[in-house]
């Protein structure tokens, strides 16, 4: 069973999305920060983590800077999502982009499409 | 013509201009009666040298005459002095009568220079025209006869002509007494050598002076009128011209005016644009949770629904309709900025009481940031009509962000001033933080702005307050002129104070 963790600050989008994701057979562990976040990257090791831009006590652009630092040999993918906030979601997403990440969202976003892309992804 | 008199009126400086008109036509009619009068003293004067100079001749031709003609001659038995000479064979006129018949050619002559030899002792042949007959007559020879060496003479108008009366005396001489005292038909025979005898008048004729003297007073009032008509022509040109300079001046500072306020406008847009960008965002981010969320379970609702999952379905159905909550709430939220002014569970309450009950409230969270909390209220009562709970929210809402911006402060101290005037009363709230920077001092009340990393609080809070305190007729702003920390002041209306 693939691992895939999700940072989110939003409560109801993290229950949603585990329970969607926990549906479709994967192992769902969930943070509010970046912080937690990447303490569950260490002790989880997650195939695949899906994180928010826009958070408190360092954000998802940060984690994926940090992600991509690390040297590691199984690397989790990357899969970044936004709402947008100061900006909007897309200028966050192309933003984060220069770094190592491997699909952006803008939320709302459509499940189906989202599912589709971590299937291809940890294929 | 009235809009004409109106537009006059409104010519700038046209009560100095009018003024300076005036004294100048003034001036000019000064000027021309001037003229006027020394034109008439000079009349006067080369009419009086010329009198003078003819009745001079006239005396002196009769003294000579007498001393040269009749004296000598008057021995001679064949002839006869009379003044009837014409009549007799060897007769030669008397001195008087020749003079007189002298000036009567002279006169008849030239126009108008009449003499006239009177006393009131006249000859008898000669009592109609030799007495005294009129009041100039009088009043020459009284003064005459005071003052022989002397002339008198008036301006008058003689006969309808205006003339002057010139008369000087008839003096005695020597060779004039023996006569007229020894004449048979004499009215008087004690006359001495130096006896005022009569008045010689000389009647001068100021017609052709005069005349002149019309013409050039003719020519010289057109000459004015060209003068200060032209004067006025100048002038009502250069006023024009001023005029329309004036106006047109009044149209470019019109133009670059409204130039101006096109600019200030379209500033003024494009800040709101701006604010309404962030607003945007700021919603747009609020809204974009939840529906993401939605749209999530929905599609966990539906492969509910297809596998028949009831109990699951439910309770997605309601987290989904948690989620439209949670948007409904941020748009009333929103629309809670810009509240209508209306009283709303309104009572009136203490504004002491108010504050008190928001202090107590926050009195944890003080203690717990270790921060030193100041109040000063009067002492008198002060009464408004508020919304308790909801003016209590503001004064938490305010003291938690004075927390939020003391975090890093070593030395926490807020304050609360209750401060009344005499129609409203003042609540400020000041930190010993670091202040709020002028450039957004006027957009911490908009909806969605937010200084703090997004995440903790939503920026509605500010927004909140200022709806709030809206609605309770009141103002919140931030006070630019502490400059110890923030301090933001509210004030509301007073009900009443006791």
């Amino acid at each position: 069973m693939k691992k895939i963790l999700i940072i989110d600050d939003d409560v109801d989008l993290n229950i949603s999305l585990t329970e969607f994701l926990e549906d479709e057979g994967f192992q769902v562990f969930s943070a509010h920060n970046g912080k937690q976040g990447l303490k569950l990257v260490d002790s989880e090791q997650p195939d695949l983590v899906i994180t928010d831009i826009v958070m408190p006590d360092m954000d998802g652009t940060e984690v994926v800077i940090n992600l991509g630092g690390r040297d590691t040999e199984h690397p989790p993918k990357v899969i970044a999502m936004s709402g947008g906030g100061r900006i909007s979601g897309k200028d966050y997403l192309s933003f984060v982009k220069n770094f190592k990440v491997d699909c952006v969202f803008e939320k709302p976003f459509e499940v189906e499409e989202l599912l589709s892309s971590i299937k291809s992804l940890l294929a | 013509m009235n809009n004409r008199f109106a537009q006059l009126r409104n010519i700038h400086g046209i009560k100095l201009i009018l003024s300076l008109v005036f004294i100048f036509i003034a001036g000019v009619f000064f000027l021309l009666g001037y003229v006027q009068t020394l034109q008439v003293k000079i009349v006067q004067t080369a009419a009086l040298e010329s009198a003078k100079l003819y009745s001079d001749a006239l005396r002196e031709f009769r003294t000579i005459y007498t001393s040269e003609v009749v004296e000598r001659i008057r021995s001679h038995p064949d002839i006869s002095v009379s003044h009837d000479y014409s009549q007799l064979k060897y007769a030669i006129p008397l001195p008087a009568t020749l003079s007189m018949k002298l000036g009567e050619h002279i006169g008849s002559h030239l126009k108008g220079a009449e003499t006239y030899l009177y006393s009131p002792f006249p000859f008898p042949w000669r009592t109609e025209e030799g007495g005294l007959k009129d009041d100039f007559q009088n009043d020459a020879w009284q003064f005459l006869r005071a003052n022989p060496e002397a002339y008198y003479f008036k301006f008058v108008t003689y006969k309808g002509r205006k003339v002057l009366r010139y008369a000087t005396s008839d003096i005695m001489r020597p060779g004039c007494v023996n006569c007229h005292n020894d004449h048979s038909q004499t009215p008087k025979s004690n006359w001495k050598v130096g006896d005022v005898r009569g008045v010689l008048e000389i009647i001068h004729p100021l017609e052709k002076v005069n005349e002149q003297n019309e013409e050039g007073k003719r020519g010289l009032i057109i000459l004015t009128v060209i003068l200060i008509l032209t004067v006025l022509l100048c002038l009502i040109i250069l006023v024009y011209k001023f005029q329309r300079n004036t106006r047109d001046l009044e149209n470019i500072v019109r133009d670059r005016t409204a130039q101006v306020k096109e600019t200030e406008k379209k500033l003024n847009t494009a800040k709101k644009m701006a604010a309404i960008g962030e607003i945007s965002s700021g919603i747009a981010h609020e809204i974009n949770q939840p529906l993401a969320a939605m749209k999530i379970t929905s599609t966990s609702l539906r492969k509910s629904i297809e596998a028949a999952k009831t109990t699951r379905a439910y309770e997605q159905l309601s987290r989904i309709e948690g989620q439209v909550e949670r948007i409904d709430t941020i748009i009333r939220q929103l629309n809670t900025h810009n509240a209508d002014i209306g009283s709303q569970a309104h009572e009136v309450v203490e504004i002491q009481e108010v504050v008190n009950a928001a202090v107590n409230q926050s009195k944890p969270a003080i203690e717990q940031n270790e921060c030193e909390l100041e109040v000063n209220m009067p002492n008198e009562s002060i009464l408004i009509m508020a919304d308790v709970l909801e003016l209590q929210r503001v004064v938490i809402n305010l003291i938690t962000n004075s927390l939020h911006a003391l975090e890093l402060n070593k030395n926490k101290k807020i304050c609360l001033n209750v401060i009344a005037h005499d129609n409203s009363v003042c609540i400020d709230i000041e930190d010993n933080g670091s202040g709020i920077p002028a450039e957004i001092q006027d957009k911490i009340f908009d909806p969605f702005y937010t200084t703090k990393e997004v995440g903790k609080g939503t920026g509605l809070g500010l927004s909140l307050c200022y709806g709030i305190i809206k609605k309770h007729e009141g103002t919140i702003k931030v006070d630019a002129s502490y400059k110890l920390g923030a301090r933001i002041s509210i004030t509301l209306p007073i009900h009443s104070k006791r």
